[in-house]
């Protein structure tokens, strides 16, 4: 008998597991490479941010669970209305959703397999030029996911 | 948990601490006629008048349990419980019923000693519990530290996971008290072991009928009865 009560999902729980994605330098692409005010915003519904200004080479975002494609916007130089410098690309995900129960405390949650990418192609003004998926199957935040590069 | 442990502990102290201090008063001049004519053999039938009560009062729950005891020496007394529950547990993120039967099968110690002309009791029991019965998930939430979806979707999909079983070793404490001649009313409280038991396949046993409510860190359960039986007398002793 434990001390924890049995209504409380405990914090260091692995649950519904976010997605990590490494920034690397398109050129030398085992290098990482920071994306100046990055801005990760949801396409379908742009009002919802899932990574706010900031200069990152890694970020961890949650997918929509109740769906099997998350599709998002991901902005370059996020913090300025200047149209030339600021940069928004598209990127969909695409997987399956496998519900797994926990405990009575935490309930169901939901890892993503099969995972494959889609980056839109904008003629020219893309600054993400590939990706890579480092793991098809998303069931803990511990490491990368998906390496995207410019 | 421990809590519980404690009131059980205390209620065990509590009877036999009744049971001395009657025999402290006790007169030696009882005659042996007086105490033949307490020594009533026969078999008790009775129901569990607190799950019709909840069935009556509590949304989701219905249940009932009927009781046999057959008493077999002056302290010692064979039990059977037989007993059906079907119990919801709508949670935010988590809505399923278990229905299902079981029985309990054991035997009774009475601690106590009456005074001429008394057939009540504080007894000791021991069981060992048998459940049949299936969970049927209704549908349930998905669990997410990250809160940027506002969307919070149930998963409706009802799924049901039938030929469930579970066993249990269980201690019972309690009272009996005779109303009327032969009619006797009992409360008494258990604690549960669960020895055995089968999972639904990505799920869990919630609740299991006659178990009760399960907890995720242990495998102790507890319930309570309150009883009202007839004594059918058989012979006298």
């Amino acid at each position: 008998m434990g001390c924890t009560r049995d209504d409380i999902c405990p914090e260091d729980t692995q649950t519904t597991p976010l997605l990590i994605i490494t920034f690397k330098d398109f050129a030398n692409r085992t290098l990482s490479k920071t994306v100046p005010n990055l801005e990760v915003r949801d396409a379908e519904n742009s009002e919802i941010v899932l990574f706010s200004v900031s200069s990152t080479d890694s970020i961890a975002i949650p997918l929509r669970n109740f769906d099997t494609r998350t599709e998002l916007l991901f902005v370059r130089e996020a913090d300025t209305t200047d149209t030339d410098e600021s940069n928004a690309d598209r990127f969909n995900l695409l997987y399956t959703t496998e519900d797994i129960y926990l405990n009575r405390a935490c309930g169901f949650i939901t890892n993503y397999n099969d995972l494959s990418g889609q980056l839109i192609n904008e003629e020219g003004s893309n600054w993400l030029f590939s990706f890579e998926v480092l793991q098809t199957t998303i069931s803990d935040d511990n490491a990368a996911h998906l390496t995207l590069f410019h | 948990m421990q809590r519980i442990l404690l009131f059980f502990i205390s209620l065990m102290l509590l009877s036999t601490a009744a049971v001395f201090a009657q025999e402290s008063t006790e007169s030696p001049s009882d005659t042996l006629a007086q105490k033949k004519r307490d020594n009533k053999y026969g078999l008790r039938l009775g129901v569990d008048l607190a799950k019709p009560l909840r069935t009556a009062i509590e949304d989701g729950y219905t249940g009932f349990e009927i009781t046999a005891d057959f008493r077999v020496s002056k302290r010692f007394y064979a039990a059977l419980e037989l007993g059906t529950e079907e119990k919801e547990r709508l949670e935010e993120n988590l809505n399923s019923i278990a229905r299902g039967s079981y029985f309990k099968i054991g035997a009774d110690f009475n601690a106590y000693d009456n005074w001429p002309g008394l057939n009540n009791s504080i007894f000791a029991g021991l069981r060992y519990g048998f459940s049949s019965f299936e969970q049927e998930l209704l549908s349930y939430g998905i669990y997410t530290t990250d809160q940027s979806y506002e969307e919070f979707q149930l998963r409706e999909e009802p799924q049901t996971f039938e030929s469930l079983n579970a066993s249990w070793i269980e201690l019972m404490v309690g009272v009996k008290t005779e109303l009327f001649n032969n009619l006797f009313l009992s409360l008494n409280v258990q604690l549960k072991r669960r020895i055995s038991e089968t999972k639904p396949e990505n799920f869990d046993n919630l609740y299991i009928p006659g178990f009760n409510r399960t907890y995720d860190e242990s495998s102790f359960g507890v319930g309570y009865g309150y009883t009202i039986s007839y004594l059918i007398p058989i012979f006298k002793r």
